[in-house]
């Protein structure tokens, strides 16, 4: 038979291939700890003067007294004090897409998306600088080259304890120190560990991966190697262990939000008219730092 | 195919230390800012006195810290200035140590410096002397490290008086802890107790024998 209708046949009239009108997200840490309960927020510091605050430490409290002869002179004690500075850096992303592009959108990557990424790129930013932050405190659990077990758990929280770290604790875990705490409590009988739920969705936030002993743990694949990228260094840590503080960028009077780009994240528009070109810029004004490196201890095991 | 990375050098902002430190910049050979790869930036490598770690066998190890340089991390700013990041590490006891504190004999390339940089498409990833990043294809991004030459380094930072020795107390402590640890496990029934147990006494071993030599 001849002159039949085939799909082989229609090429001028059928599509090679369709875009479907679903997308799927490309795999990638999306674990976001920005405002994260744990973390100690020093507030917005746009119009504060300075792009730098001094966070200070008193140590009211800390210091007892002691037996002094009736007729004896009593010493003075020195009260302890101690400070740590936040500086707000620019943490940045743009991104570029031409008229071409835009014109030919099908409604999946366009700016709107686009300035709607930008605020996710900065979460994620944020969180890497937490996450980063790892292996500073001044004391260490763990066996280098060696994965991590429900000991190192008890030792890091029998270190803060020690340390009179009040709690309650929390712990940012790479997803390798993750599998290796579990694969250790396969071996344990009487030693639960909570698995992720909404309950500890709902109390630590989307990273959470459980809790042991009491601890809750965040999974944040953006811990960074230690021992010359033999181990990662998670860390546990009380509430005042690490803080951050960011800055609203002010709008301008009479341009719209969107060109003009205020708030805390910022995002500003621009056009290339020459090469017909659309540029998004976001701005994120933030620092993180560890307020006190003994209120936390270093989880350093293997890779 | 592995793509090997090759080594060349820029260098850092200058150092509050009182030198401008040499890095050595490493790229892959044949395809450049290929690879997509996790955050890490520019460091210095920081010692504490408490901060010790046990291998496997009980050797004791100085556990390094990164003192990122990174603008809005722990005091670090815009201009990327860090000396108050120093100053805050200085005051705590650490020790900064110097970028040049590892020689060319040091390092597996054969470059002085312990801090190397390789392009990826996320940005420069910021790593030490004694990793390299290779790219396998079908596999990703794999991290070989020579541990034994790292160790060797840091005991050289030890005799060269760049890290003071680790304190009789410090010592001690971890031989506590490790004590500890094997008396809680061997509380413990099951395949996990006995497991702790048996590296637990392996690192004890060493560890009361390195508390002697100490003693």
């Amino acid at each position: 038979m001849a002159n039949e209708i085939l799909y082989t046949t229609l090429g001028d009239v059928r599509l090679t291939e369709f875009l479907s009108s679903e997308i799927e997200l490309t795999l990638a840490d999306r674990y976001w700890l920005w405002g994260h309960p744990s973390l100690v927020f020093r507030g917005d510091i746009a119009g504060s003067g300075s792009s730098t605050v001094k966070v200070a430490q008193v140590g009211f409290g800390g210091d007892e007294m002691a037996a002094v002869a009736e007729n004896a002179a009593v010493a003075v004690t020195q009260l302890t004090t101690s400070s740590d500075t936040l500086a707000i850096a620019r943490q940045s992303i743009a991104r570029k897409m031409s008229d071409l592009a835009r014109i030919t959108d099908t409604g999946i990557v366009n700016v709107t998306a686009l300035a709607g990424d930008i605020v996710a790129a900065a979460m994620g930013r944020f969180t890497s600088m937490i996450g980063a932050l790892g292996g500073g405190f001044t004391s260490t659990v763990g066996s280098t080259g060696e994965n991590l077990s429900v000991d190192n758990w008890f030792s890091g929280v029998l270190a803060l304890e020690i340390a009179d770290v009040p709690g309650p604790f929390i712990s940012t875990l790479h997803s390798q120190q993750i599998g290796d705490l579990r694969t250790s409590l396969r071996g344990e009988t009487n030693i639960p560990m909570q698995d992720r739920s909404a309950e500890t969705v709902q109390s630590v936030g989307a990273a959470s991966a459980g809790a042991l002993l009491g601890v809750p743990i965040l999974r944040v694949n953006r811990t960074p190697t230690a021992n010359s990228g033999a181990d990662r260094a998670g860390m546990m840590f009380a509430r005042g262990g690490i803080h951050w503080a960011d800055a609203s960028v002010p709008g301008i009077p009479g341009v719209p939000a969107a060109l003009g780009g205020g708030g805390r994240i910022s995002v500003k528009f621009d056009t290339e008219i020459l090469s017909a070109n659309t540029l998004l810029v976001g701005d994120y004004y933030v620092a993180v730092g560890i307020m006190d490196a003994g209120a936390g201890v270093n989880v350093t095991t293997d890779a | 195919m592995a793509k090997n990375l090759q080594a060349t050098t820029p260098t850092v902002p200058d150092s509050p230390l009182g030198d401008a430190v040499p890095v050595t910049l490493s790229a892959p050979a044949d395809s450049p800012m290929s690879v997509v790869y996790e955050f890490s930036p520019m460091f210095l490598l920081m010692a504490a006195p408490r901060r010790y770690q046990t291998d496997g066998d009980g050797a004791v190890v100085l556990n390094l810290s990164k003192l990122l340089i990174e603008p809005g991390i722990n005091g670090v700013d815009s201009f990327g200035s860090y000396n108050v990041a120093v100053a805050a590490a200085q005051s705590r006891g650490e020790v900064v140590i110097p970028i040049a504190a590892a020689r060319a004999e040091d390092t597996p390339d054969g470059h002085p410096g312990y801090l190397r940089e390789t392009p990826t498409k996320k940005g420069p990833y910021y790593h030490t002397a004694w990793e390299r990043l290779e790219v396998h294809a079908g596999i990703g991004v794999v991290v070989p490290v020579d541990r034994a030459g790292y160790r060797r380094w840091l005991g050289a930072l030890v005799e060269r008086g760049v890290v003071p020795p680790i304190h009789a107390s410090v010592l001690r402590h971890l031989r506590d802890r490790t004590e500890d640890t094997m008396q809680a496990a061997s509380d413990r029934p099951g395949a996990g107790g006995q497991r702790a147990v048996a590296l637990a006494k392996v690192q004890l071993a060493a560890l009361d024998k390195r508390c002697e030599g100490a003693a």
